[in-house]
């Protein structure tokens, strides 16, 4: 059942990689941004990992990164006290944001007028882009350090992952504090799936699933090793997990049976995401590469190629390129 | 049409991307003309850089494998060199005169 499968391996950055989004499918296909302790964050074509360009401006590490639905701006949040927004189409810098402290995560509205920003300040702060020299509402609360906000709720409420091993949930007009869900140790990533309003919570060597709504558990399940990053596939039939056992997890959501397992990464694994068609899955890793994995191992999509046995002698590629990578099936 | 677009969304962005250099300092008039030459090979530099043709990691590296394969019959690693025309080959051992 469990057939090899070789990555497509995108190399550049030279520190850790600590943060992945994908932006939506659009007309060009859909984009990839990395975030990288070398301060300098990617963008790739998502499902080729071709590069496309490099922000630069940041003058520290970058602890999270982000592009709104469309692919046309981009925001990063970086150890220099500042998130930046950018044009993900030029590649300039449209603004930057100053904090007092370091910032570890960005996030847009879904109609990308507004930017979520936390960090290191303990603050969660919302600015408006279409206003931007206008000081941004601020919701205090947590008492350590905030690892991770998400919209949720069509952009009316905001989920918060921090230090203090606490996961809450604010109410955006009222800014107050919804719920809160303790744990015994810090949650290590924090994924939000809309359709269906589930929260992907790891921590431990645990990954838990829950409702974003009344953040009651739905599910938890138990990896191998400890887990950094866990993803949802779209279609909720599968999640990936990665952590500090270098390598790459997969499982099927409903039975909660692990399925497959992958080496390939030379380091921790420190983000995965999946693509916005499910197609495939991106890993960020201490190694400083990225890696897209197939969820579907053996389809032909983007640069891989199914070649069967039989097959070797025949020509007849239909793709733009010949095949890369090749699946041995 | 989308193939255009998406090829010139490329190309901005690896052409304003990587190559912005930080601008130079114009300080006092006494230097003006020492900062001036420097700008100047700096913008040089960045026409360069600029004009340079660029393509997809993907299909440099397809091409690259492609090349790769079509020229394997004439690789002397792949292939290895007939004996006799080998100046690396074993010769029989030497002997003291």
């Amino acid at each position: 059942m469990a057939m090899r499968q070789t990555p497509l391996t995108c190399s550049g950055h030279t520190r850790p990689v600590v943060d992945l989004a994908f932006s939506g499918i659009t007309p060009y296909g859909y984009f990839l941004i990395s975030a990288c302790k070398d301060g300098k964050p990617m963008l790739r074509q998502g499902d080729t990992g071709d590069w496309i360009g490099t922000f630069l401006g940041h003058k520290g590490a970058v602890w999270g990164a982000t592009l709104n639905t469309d692919a046309t701006k981009a925001a990063t949040a970086a150890a220099d006290f500042t998130a930046k927004v950018w044009d993900a189409v030029s590649g300039d810098e449209v603004l930057t944001l100053a904090h007092k402290h370091i910032v570890k995560t960005v996030t847009f509205t879904q109609d990308s007028n507004c930017l979520l920003t936390a960090g290191n300040d303990k603050l969660l702060r919302i600015y408006d882009l279409s206003n931007p020299e206008a000081a941004p509402l601020e919701i205090a609360g947590h008492t350590s350090a905030i690892k991770k906000a998400l919209w949720c709720n069509n952009d009316k409420q905001i989920l918060s992952a921090a230090d203090d091993k606490t996961i809450r949930l604010w109410d955006r007009s009222s800014m107050e504090e919804v719920k809160t869900l303790t744990f015994d140790t810090s949650v290590s990533s924090m994924e939000y799936v809309a359709d269906g309003e589930i929260l992907v919570i790891t921590y431990g060597k645990t990954i838990a699933f829950y409702n974003a709504l009344s953040l009651d558990l739905i599910k938890t399940v138990e990896a191998p090793a400890p887990i950094n990053s866990a993803s949802l596939h779209p279609e909720k039939d599968f999640f990936v997990a990665g952590g500090e056992d270098f390598k790459l997890y997969k499982f099927d959501y409903s039975t909660k049976e692990e399925l497959e397992s992958y080496k390939g990464h030379f380091g921790p694994v420190h983000c995965v995401r999946f693509s916005p068609d499910g197609e495939l899955y991106a890993s960020g890793s201490e190694d400083g590469t990225l890696r897209l994995w197939q969820t579907a191992v053996g389809k032909t999509y983007g640069l891989w190629k199914c070649v069967l046995p039989e097959d070797l002698g025949a020509e007849n590629s239909e793709q733009m390129y010949t095949s890369a990578p090749e699946i041995k099936a | 049409m989308s193939q255009d677009l998406a090829e010139q969304r490329m190309n901005i962005k690896t052409n304003r991307f990587v190559h912005s250099c930080p601008k130079a300092a114009l300080s006092s008039k006494m230097q003006s003309s020492s900062s001036i030459a420097q700008a100047r090979q700096m913008v040089q530099q960045m026409r360069i850089e600029a004009s340079i043709e660029r393509i997809k990691v993907s299909k440099a590296l397809s091409d690259l494998m492609c090349y790769c394969g079509e020229h394997a019959k004439n690789d002397p690693l792949l292939m290895g060199i007939p004996a006799s025309e080998n100046p690396f080959k074993d010769k029989k051992p030497c002997t003291f005169l």
